[in-house]
């Protein structure tokens, strides 16, 4: 499914409190929509034939996105393009997050994409200090980073009838 | 949508409408199917494992006295087990009605404490009963949280006495190379003694984070026969996949027409965390465009797209021209359909022309919000499974079709729910029962919600009031909290429909069936 963009700006409800209650469980009993849905939806998705390569220093590590856009961890980066707000979404491990400071030199490619009127980086690869984090797949999708396998199932494994560890 | 409902009510002074108490189960066989998160499988101390997607299928046998043994499938990216239940029991929610389901593996690996090989062995599972026979089902544990569906076993024979038999399947979940998401639609057909798949009549498409790999061929294949509880292993093999076995999937018998179905990525070329369901066709091999011309299905897809996940909602006509109709509702949270959906203004339909119930959907659109590419594998008595194929996401889910004559009026009695939700790309789930006042245009019940993953535990008997609206001749209807929060529901017929939420508080996907 394809999400087409619109350019007109939608005009935004959101209130401050936004990101708190998403930080906040939806079970919390307070979930409640930050804008009218009775506004158009806007587009984003991935525009893997104008992925760009940003190179830049970290500003910012926002572990809590601001309602309304994409959810998961941003960074601010601060580039020649000027100041750029970089998507790596929700499944980036912590020791990763951890490793990220601000003034960190730092490369993203990416894509980016406008939602609700501000654009995002939607970082597909980030490298900093010498590691490379794979953050989306070709078509964007986001990796969720896994656990290292404690052993491959070859093996099946001692503790169960039939099956065993990747 | 139940924490949302939930939410807007909380403050106003709640009178819930308890539905008439459901039946405990009876002494029997009931299978068991759920996908979901979990808290990490199969790690050790030295190296926990972390959380991911994960699938869990099983039969149990429920004694007069409500104990449990049976055996099931579980897996998640790190671990994968076929194994025996050992003990378990049945028990009335003490808060609600609902219906606590024990099983116990003995497996360290599973259950709270299984991320360090330490764990119970032991899952919870609250199900909503429809009837003596169903209930939807919500992982109660603080381990995982899961939505599926348990239904009593009526057969344990060996699948297709008389060949040819087809199954449309889907199955959904991540990949094994880098746990991108995935789903796999198909008609896989039984075609010689002894549960053999020659090849012939089958067919599969699979949609591996936006790469596409449509019409797969099947090769030699089988089915085994099932054990004295209705599991059976299918073997898949195809050239597009490089080695065999293919794909292995653990199959646990509902009845003659339902299969659900766990991978053994452990055993398996295809490697992947997945599950779905396999459902019987009638008419296999047959299948025309008159089949499905002129048709409605009413679709529930959960999935994934750039943003992370996705859930998408809809009923899609197709017009005997050629052309798709019909309405969409889809939601990653960054973006969403508004309330009520959008309506369907392009798009065409073709059967592939196999006679396998295989349909094409091409440029589903409403000309501003979406697009999508589908494909559609027909049971031909009145169910389906779908598998987008687009660069763009991936979703897979079930299929139904649509009832005429339906509006908001057909919205009333008991019902029961669960519902698949997502708070910041975090899963939540929830299941219960409901009471639709037609005259009132309100809904009033409760669910069990499970937040464990995202900080919010186990919340029973958490109550639900909603208004809603519609016309009286339109299968959608608006289903709405006090606090605003906007939901559609896509009617199947006077009995069921799919519901999604329209606004960017959370993600939710359910189902409703009355009881």
């Amino acid at each position: 499914m394809r999400r087409h963009c619109l350019k007109h700006t939608i005009r935004m409800i959101a209130g401050l409190v936004t990101g708190l209650l998403f930080a906040i469980t939806a079970i919390s009993l307070n979930a409640q929509p930050t804008h009218s849905a009775a506004q158009p939806p806007l587009a984003w998705g991935y525009d893997k034939a104008h992925e760009i390569t940003l190179t830049g220093t970290i500003t910012a590590v926002n572990e809590k996105s601001a309602g309304g856009s994409p959810v998961g961890l941003h960074l601010m980066v601060s580039a020649s393009q000027g100041q750029v707000d970089a998507h790596l979404g929700p499944y980036i491990a912590k020791e990763t997050i951890e490793a990220l400071h601000t003034g960190t030199p730092i490369q993203i490619v990416g894509a980016m994409e406008k939602l609700h009127g501000k654009e995002y980086l939607l970082a597909r690869q980030v490298i900093f200090s010498g590691r490379l984090v794979q953050v989306r797949s070709e078509n964007g999708f986001l990796v969720r980073e896994r656990t290292a396998k404690s052993h491959h199932g070859n093996q099946k494994s001692a503790f169960v009838s039939n099956g065993g560890a990747r | 949508m139940v924490a949302a409902l939930v939410a807007c009510s909380s403050s106003s002074s709640t009178t819930k409408t308890p539905p008439p108490p459901p039946p405990i189960l009876a002494a029997g066989n009931y299978v068991f199917s759920v996908a979901g998160t979990d808290s990490g499988a199969g790690g050790s101390s030295a190296t926990p494992s972390s959380g991911t997607s994960y699938f869990a299928a099983g039969v149990i046998t429920v004694t007069a006295s409500g104990n449990i043994t049976g055996e099931m499938s579980f897996s998640d990216w790190n671990y994968y087990a076929q194994e025996p239940i050992t003990s378990g029991t049945v028990a009335v929610n003490p808060a609600d009605t609902n219906v606590l389901i024990t099983v116990n593996t003995g497996d360290a690996n599973i259950g709270p404490g299984g991320a360090t090989g330490a764990g119970t062995g032991t899952l919870v599972f609250s199900a909503a009963m429809a009837s003596s026979t169903r209930g939807l089902l919500t992982e109660y544990d603080s381990w995982a949280t899961s939505v599926g569906e348990l239904n009593a076993q009526t057969s344990t024979a060996a699948l297709c006495p008389t060949a040819p038999c087809g199954y449309a399947i889907y199955l959904g979940g991540i990949d094994g190379a880098n746990a991108f998401p995935m789903g796999i639609g198909g008609v896989i057909t039984i075609d010689g003694a002894s549960g053999a798949i020659s090849g012939a009549g089958s067919v599969f498409d699979e949609n591996d984070a936006g790469g596409l790999s449509p019409a797969n061929a099947v090769s030699a294949s089988s089915v085994s026969a099932p054990d004295s509880m209705g599991y059976v292993t299918i073997t898949i093999n195809s050239p597009s996949i490089a080695a065999s076995p293919g794909v292995i999937l653990d199959g646990y018998i509902v009845d003659a027409n339902h299969i659900r179905l766990v991978e053994n990525w452990y055993t398996d070329y295809l490697a992947g965390t997945t599950g779905g369901t396999a459902l019987a066709q009638t008419g296999t091999g047959a299948f025309t465009t008159a089949s499905i011309s002129g048709g409605t299905y009413v679709v529930g897809m959960p999935g994934a797209d750039p943003g992370g996940p996705l859930q998408v909602a809809a009923m899609i006509t197709f017009n005997a021209d050629g052309t798709v109709g019909g309405n969409w509702s889809f939601n990653d949270i960054g973006t969403q359909s508004p309330q009520g959906g959008t309506t369907i203004t392009g798009g065409t339909w073709a059967d592939d022309g196999t006679g396998e119930g295989r349909v094409i959907l091409t440029g589903v659109t409403d000309g501003v919000t979406f697009s999508s590419n589908l494909t559609l594998y027909e049971t031909g008595d009145g169910h389906a499974t779908v598998v987008a194929m687009d660069n763009s996401d991936v979703l897979v889910g079930p299929g139904y079709a649509q009832a005429s004559s339906l509006g908001v009026s057909t919205l009333t009695g008991n019902y029961t729910l669960d519902v698949n939700q997502f708070s910041s790309s975090v899963e939540f789930d929830g299941d219960g029962q409901v009471t639709a006042n037609a005259a009132a245009l309100s809904l009033t019940g409760f669910t069990d919600q499970n937040g464990s993953l995202v900080g919010a535990g186990l919340a029973p008997n958490s109550p639900l009031n909603a208004t809603y609206s519609g016309s009286g001749s339109s299968p959608i209807i608006s289903i709405t909290g006090g606090g605003g929060s906007m939901f559609t529901l896509y009617l199947i017929d006077g009995t069921q429909g799919v519901v999604i939420e329209n606004d960017n508080a959370q993600l939710s996907l359910g189902y409703v069936t009355n009881k």
